[in-house]
């Protein structure tokens, strides 16, 4: 089954298992009886895209289809794609070996902006044509998904079919639709208007662009019969949603090696700058029941003993000490150590401490995103100095020597001040561990700057981003605050924050820039050692087009964004509400205290029912 | 009462792209979700314990491959592999388990078939010969950071080359051990090297011999 050819050259390559697939639980079919051929593709290597939930999820989902057989491809490494090249190698599926190149759907999922030349070099290497209007057939259909879909512009050349918001229902009612196609011998055409009345589906080649002078977009048109506001998806029924009792274990290290249970989904708390807070809404919990069963059937079918509950903000799940209780009644016999990612410094409790730290005790994780009070009242972070004192306590008692914070700097209308109060908050951290902890010198503070990059469907996504010299002046000025060997200072390249930003809230211009950088050969481009900001910058020159529009200007209220068509159930008049609170620093109670009207209630899920 | 059982194992196929550490970590989770439960080392950070006489190279198949783990209830040794290999990927399969006869240090050597690819094979099979019947072989060796050369001729017990109709094969009994090791892939990289062709290798790791003299196998 396995090809010869990719043998030959596995051992001319660096970590030859992230080529060869046959990991426990992965899902074997009969080509034959097989209808339709799906290709899972991450836009990444093996680790990072095996550590995701999403495309568990929806490979397990596809699977439990009779018909359908999916499978998973990632990007091959630098080394692999030359060594590809040289012998002639498509790239190929890792369940079955074969070429993707005629397979019924190349499915994406879209995590983050640097990973867009990543997709088109994909397509490339499978011998799949890069532009849309060149594929004819009713096969090789490109989808893409995931949190960048929801500004799905600067790929419009390139997929076909876009899916905005959450997967697990829609993606079958799409598969019903192909088989029917199929059948029935439909074109391609027929199949991808057909798609436009599954709600969720949107088609950018329906739709054109219509720009002003000064390259805002004047309108966006149709001369189809297609929605003119494509709706996200949600599942309102997230206790009773599809969730796979077994995960692929791979053979090889990757990022997280763990078992991951979703506990639930969306955030009640609407930080102003986090794009995800919006787009999940509404926040819907699973029972304790269900998740300690998806718990137990995944380490039982896998073998995992480390446990993630995994969510945007694990601490606000509603009975989360009842939770732990009822998993430690097995957790604990089983050695399997359970961690909470995401923890919110307002919600830490002794309690939880010692109820996370049974098995094995690595570092906390804080974010308090800003530096002072005012500045996190401006994001709405509801989170105060003293708490995250307290919380710093509680864990040096606790015995726990390493805390990472996690900064950003360049968020709107921050100041000098602002900045300082970021080395200030870290040495205050250090003082209470000097003063609770008995392990006297051990701490390692470590803090985590990253650039603010302004995204889609958040109160900030009209706002400018700082200009590259303005956010080396901030590094400069914070790396001076800042006089302990206890703390460390780690930064996000401001560059790579800058190609983020203009991709975020690019609109369709951007494709001819994307198409440009594939044909130079980028990829990578969220990996240090691949990312060439010169380059980039010289093809945004010969493309003539001016990075700096998209990423540094302040926009009005009243401009046409190039993701207003699709419709994330939170009204643009409610981000227009919160972006005038963060200018005066005015901050927004969470769903659980009180509805504020957002407008995703129409959805009629989650919280939003059991508030109003 | 701690059980000393020695589990026999191949390493097959596509699986010999896996490097020892991430067989290791497979084996592990193989035996925690049989249920059998193993001995766990003590400390700060207990984990299972493993302890293999000889890894296997990467890239390398292994067909009479060993590791040791310590039984903390006594069990049935022939009920071992079934129970383990329920919990295995395709092509890494426990064969038998026993008991401890010899220790991993006397291991001196093992049989190694290094199966040779290349178009007109028979006709490079006398430039093999060649290479092999040389005084010495030098090859440069990595080890902890530092290259040294060595003379892979003074780790060769015995070889014997055979010609088929599109490979040749290579049997060769190399030094191997905790302290003196060789990996059958220098000698290859000396061979492309000296015939300038495009070969293409499969080595397969037969066995291993406590004493190849007296041909007694380790086990």
């Amino acid at each position: 089954m396995f090809k010869k050819k990719v043998e030959k050259i596995l051992l001319n390559v660096q970590k030859p298992g992230r080529y060869i697939g046959n990991e426990l639980n992965s899902v074997i079919k009969n080509k034959k009886t097989v209808q339709i051929r799906y290709a899972f593709c991450f836009p990444d290597v093996y680790e990072v895209g095996m550590s995701h939930l999403g495309l568990k999820i929806l490979y397990s989902l596809l699977n439990s289809q009779p018909d359908v057989w999916c499978e998973r491809v990632f990007v091959p490494w630098p080394d692999m794609e030359t060594e590809m090249l040289k012998n002639k190698i498509t790239l190929f599926a890792l369940e079955s070996g074969d070429d993707i190149t005629s397979f019924d759907f190349i499915g994406f999922t879209l995590q983050y902006e640097l990973c867009y030349t990543n997709v088109l070099n994909m397509l490339k290497l499978a011998k799949v044509p890069i532009l849309s209007k060149d594929r004819k057939n009713l096969n090789q259909i490109v989808m893409a998904g995931g949190p960048c879909a929801y500004n799905p512009e600067p790929l419009a050349d390139f997929i076909d079919m876009f899916v905005i918001g959450e997967g697990e229902e829609v993606i079958l009612e799409i598969m019903n639709l192909y088989r029917e196609c199929k059948q029935k011998n439909s074109s391609r055409e027929y199949f991808l208007y057909e798609s436009t009345k599954i709600e969720g589906v949107y088609i950018p080649k329906f739709y054109e662009f219509q720009y002003n002078k000064d390259g805002t977009i004047k309108e966006m048109e149709t001369n189809q019969n297609v929605p003119l506001k494509i709706k996200k998806r949600i599942v309102k029924n997230f206790d009773k949603i599809y969730f796979p009792e077994k995960f692929v274990v791979p053979l090889i290290d990757i990022v997280h090696d763990r078992a991951i249970v979703e506990v639930l989904r969306g955030c009640i708390r609407g930080c102003r700058f986090c794009q995800a807070g919006f787009i999940y809404r509404p926040t819907r919990e699973k029972t304790v029941k269900n998740i300690d069963l998806q718990c137990r059937n995944l380490c039982k079918n896998t073998g995992y003993n480390e446990l993630t509950l995994s969510s945007l903000s694990t601490s606000d799940y509603s009975n989360l000490n009842e939770l732990l209780d009822t998993l430690h009644k097995w957790t604990l016999d089983e050695k399997v150590s359970i961690s909470l990612p995401s923890l919110r410094v307002d919600k830490f409790s002794k309690e939880i401490a010692s109820k996370i730290k049974s098995v094995r005790k690595s570092g906390l994780t804080f974010a308090p995103e800003a530096g002072t009070q005012r500045l996190r009242n401006v994001i709405n972070k509801n989170v105060f100095e003293e708490e995250l004192v307290n919380t710093c306590k509680i864990a040096f008692e606790e015995g726990w020597t390493l805390v990472k914070l996690y900064f950003m700097i360049g968020l709107p209308t921050e100041t000098q001040k602002d900045i300082e109060g970021i080395a200030n908050l870290a040495h205050k951290i250090l003082e209470v561990f000097n003063k609770t902890s008995i392990k006297k010198g051990a701490i390692k503070i470590a803090v985590s700057v990253s650039t603010f990059v302004p995204k889609p469907f958040t109160p900030f996504q009209w706002e400018a981003q700082d200009d590259i010299e303005v956010i080396y002046e901030k590094q400069k000025t914070l790396r001076s605050c800042v006089n302990s060997k206890k703390i460390t200072l780690n930064w996000h390249d401001a560059k790579s924050s800058f190609l983020e930003a203009i991709f975020a809230r690019g609109d369709r211009n951007l494709c001819k820039v994307l198409l440009k950088a594939f044909e130079m050969n980028k990829k990578f481009d969220g990996w240090s050692e691949y990312f060439d900001f010169t380059e980039w910058m010289q093809i945004f020159k010969n493309c003539k087009i001016d990075p700096k529009f998209y990423a540094n200007r302040k926009r009005n209220y009243d401009e046409i964004l190039p993701w207003d068509h699709i419709d994330c159930s939170v009204n643009k008049m409610f981000f227009e509400r919160e972006n005038e609170r963060a200018n005066s620093a005015i901050t927004t109670k969470n769903c659980k205290e009180i509805c504020e009207n957002c407008g995703i209630y129409t959805h009629k899920g989650g919280i939003c029912v059991a508030k109003r | 009462m701690l059980q000393n059982v020695r589990l026999w194992f191949e390493k097959t196929g596509i699986m010999r792209f896996i490097s020892h550490l991430d067989l290791c970590k497979c084996l592990t989770r193989a035996i925690n979700r049989s249920g059998i439960t193993i001995w766990h080392t003590e400390g700060f950070n207990p984990h299972p314990f493993l302890t293999f006489a000889n890894p296997l190279g990467l890239g390398i198949i292994g067909i009479r491959e060993s590791f040791d783990i310590k039984l903390t209830r006594e069990t049935e040794l022939k009920n071992l592999p079934t129970a383990i290999n329920k919990f295995l990927p395709n092509n890494i399969r426990v064969i038998t388990a026993t008991n401890l006869v010899m220790k991993a240090s006397d291991i001196e050597s093992a049989l190694y078939e290094i199966r040779i690819f290349s178009k007109n094979i028979h006709k490079k099979i006398e430039e093999f010969e060649k290479i092999l019947s040389k005084k010495e072989i030098f090859a440069e060796k990595k080890s902890k950071g530092n290259i040294k050369v060595i003379n892979i001729k003074d780790y060769i017990l015995s070889y014997e080359l055979q010609s088929f109709k599109t490979l040749a094969k290579l049997k060769i009994v190399l030094k191997t051990g905790s302290k003196i090791n060789v990996n059958p892939f220098l000698l290859t990289n000396e061979l492309v090297k000296f015939t300038k062709n495009k070969l293409y290798f499969e080595i397969i790791r037969h066995k291993a011999y406590s004493d190849f003299e007296n041909k007694i196998i380790w086990k």
